[in-house]
């Protein structure tokens, strides 16, 4: 039989709403509950929260621009994202988040991109660009990072993703360095040498000591920003969203 | 991470359109299954869950070690911070009581294979070349009894197509709620049998629109999963998860990027002895070999800005072009573009889409809250939790 590929219009309109403006969804979804669930599950939901009921969105826009206390470190992290900005297809569909990854320091930001069929995950967020843009941006609010620093303690030696040893001030992004991109993605880089990576147990103690205050370290996970179907927007916004918040509450602080 | 373990290549059916061409009666190791169990636990991320799937031929043929393997693969997990799911397909031959019990007690889901009615199964026959579908029935008739929730599976053939309506109907009034159909990609399809499949998408798209509009609850995977896509949008295309977040694993600890592949020893990615093999996913795809190698190619080859004839098409984000495992079935190489794919994308498609816009027009209320309500699941099981609350007089309270 002789089919042939042949691709439907590019403004084929599906004639339902993909998404629904927060004041339509929140009546559109009181009204059908109240049709679909008796009055005990509604009444037991909303003992358990109202986001059991019509869950808000707990998530915010991905910005288009960042700023923070500091406006040079600000312009560094909007200069990096506009690099960026030409690949960044899932952004109309994404938000950001924060997420409580170490007790001590402030939150951080996350990506939150919805997927529900099989896994367009084609990796992470470009970590070398990641690091680089937080070296200039640690630089602007006076830190001089020495990048890849021989971190050695009691428990723990490795090497930091970057590390101002005069104030024990310095960041390192947590996990995989070379994550598995598979076939729908790009292949993955040359293995780490160990001292590099770190693994479980290295990163609980890396965690702990940071816990502790006995290390004063910015830590995000890399697995927390994925690149999603070619998204590197929404992930390196979240992430230097995330820096420059611990930034700024490093200086609230008193520490810089 | 979906770990699929094939226990057993043996079958107590020989269905007309399975790819298998051989079923041997070796089944795998309970070390090769932990085996492969560890290497899928590399790669889950903490917290993530381990979606584990007992693959055959017939997998009850090792229930055996299915029971073994369960609580095994579970403790594993979770003392890595992980929780693991399970799942078995089935034909449902051997699902006596007591093993539905024991999946009930041990949180293994249930997907039973049965193309709808007596009609749909005409393909599906015996060693002895007796019809399959008694026992199948039988087992249905068990899972509406005892089980808590249940799928079934449905292969689209073009012996079949004209009774799938019908046969979808038939399963439903059997008790069946969660209905999932697949194309047999590997088959050919005539243009008179697609457009019988159209019109059979349209008489199911009738009976959807009568059970939402009724507000009985049912998922119907071609619908619903169209849908979805539209109002839950994830990008571009459905993606494809084989060899990233989906590994199978042959009897012999082989490693697959998924189902669709085992058969294939040219397809492999590791083993469980080793690991998976890096090289696999590195190679070029100019041998036209459908081989690991190629696989691992597909990124060169697929999906993001490199399917040129889809570029501009208006359903690109919503359609399943990218799973490897159908471009191996219907074109042998997991390079290709498929033709069918196409069609029968381009048939769906817009037959899902009138259904949701007539449903969402009339703002049916279970359609809105199915398709537009995150909460929705959880909503669901609370539910179901209240009314078991209510219906237990010993539970506290259950008397108001």
């Amino acid at each position: 039989m002789s089919l042939r590929i042949r691709p439907i219009a590019s403004d084929y309109d599906p004639g339902y709403p993909a998404m629904v403006e927060i004041d339509d969804w929140q009546a559109l979804l009181a009204d059908s509950s109240r049709a679909v669930f008796d009055a005990r599950t509604l009444a037991f939901a909303g003992l358990l929260g109202a986001s059991m009921l019509i869950p808000a969105p707990s998530s915010a826009a991905v910005p288009e621009t960042l700023t923070a206390g500091n406006p040079t470190a600000a312009a560094i992290a909007n200069t990096a994202l506009a690099e960026v900005k030409g690949r960044a297809m899932w952004r109309k569909v994404a938000s950001v988040g924060t997420r409580a990854y170490v007790k001590g320091n402030p939150d951080i930001t996350v990506p939150r991109i919805p997927i529900s069929f099989g896994n367009s995950m084609i990796g992470v967020f470009d970590m070398k660009r990641a690091r680089a843009v937080t070296v200039d941006i640690f630089r602007a609010y006076g830190v001089e990072l020495q990048t890849d620093y021989p971190l050695k303690r009691e428990d723990l030696a490795f090497h930091v993703d970057g590390y101002d040893p005069e104030r024990g001030i310095g960041f390192e992004i947590v996990g995989g360095e070379r994550p598995p991109m598979g076939f729908s993605g790009r292949k993955p880089g040359p293995a780490p040498p160990a001292h590099v990576q770190l693994d479980e147990d290295e990163q609980k103690r890396l965690m702990s000591a940071v816990e502790g205050k006995a290390l004063k370290l910015l830590l995000v996970p890399v697995d927390g920003y994925p690149n999603m179907d070619g998204d590197q927007y929404t992930p390196l916004a979240a992430y230097l969203r995330s820096v420059l918040d611990y930034l700024d509450w490093l200086k609230a602080n008193g520490h810089l | 991470m979906q770990l699929t373990l094939h226990v057993t290549k043996a079958c107590n059916l020989r269905c007309t359109y399975c790819y298998y061409r051989d079923f041997p009666t070796g089944r795998m190791t309970a070390e090769t299954a932990l085996a492969a169990t560890g290497i899928a636990l590399d790669r889950t991320a903490p917290g993530d869950a381990l979606a584990v799937t007992f693959f055959g031929g017939e997998p009850l043929m090792a229930a055996d070690l299915i029971r073994e393997l369960v609580p095994r693969i579970r403790h594993r997990a979770l003392r890595r911070g992980r929780p693991a799911t399970f799942k078995v397909p089935t034909n449902g031959h051997l699902l006596d009581d007591d093993l539905l019990a024991w999946f009930e007690a041990n949180g293994v889901f249930v997907s039973l294979s049965i193309d709808g009615d007596a009609a749909g199964n005409r393909g599906r026959i015996d060693t002895e070349g007796r019809d399959g579908f008694a026992p199948t029935l039988a087992a249905l008739r068990r899972l509406v009894a005892d089980a808590t929730a249940f799928a079934t599976y449905s292969v689209i053939t073009p012996g079949n197509v004209a009774h799938l309506a019908d046969g979808i109907r038939f399963l439903h009034g059997e008790g069946a709620r969660i209905l999932v159909t697949a194309l047999d990609h590997g088959a050919d399809w005539s243009r008179r049998d697609l457009r019988i499949l159209g019109r059979q998408y349209r008489a199911l798209a009738a009976f959807y629109r009568e059970e939402m509009q009724a507000g009985r609850p049912l998922f119907l995977s071609a619908f619903d999963g169209k849908i979805e896509a539209h109002t839950r949008p994830t990008g571009d295309g459905v993606g494809c998860a084989a060899g990233v977040t989906q590994i199978s694993v042959a009897p012999d600890g082989t490693l697959y990027p998924c189902v669709q592949f085992v058969e294939d020893p040219r397809t492999a990615i590791g083993h469980v002895m080793h690991g998976i093999d890096e090289s696999c996913v590195s190679s070029d795809v100019s041998s036209g070999v459908p081989s690991g190698a190629t696989v691992g190619a597909m990124s060169d080859a697929m999906p993001h800005g490199r399917d040129e004839p889809c570029d501009d098409c208006g359903i690109r984000s919503r359609c399943g072009r990218d799973c490897a495992c159908v471009r191996f079935q219907a074109e042998g190489d997991t390079a290709r573009l498929s033709a069918l794919v196409c069609a029968h994308e381009r048939l769906l498609i817009p037959i899902a889409d009138r259904l949701a816009r007539e449903l969402y027009r009339r703002r049916t209320p279970l359609f809105v809250q199915t398709h537009y309500n995150p909460a929705y699941n959880r909503l669901r099981a609370l539910e179901a939790l209240v009314r078991s609350m209510a219906a237990d007089p010993s539970t506290p309270g259950a008397h108001r």
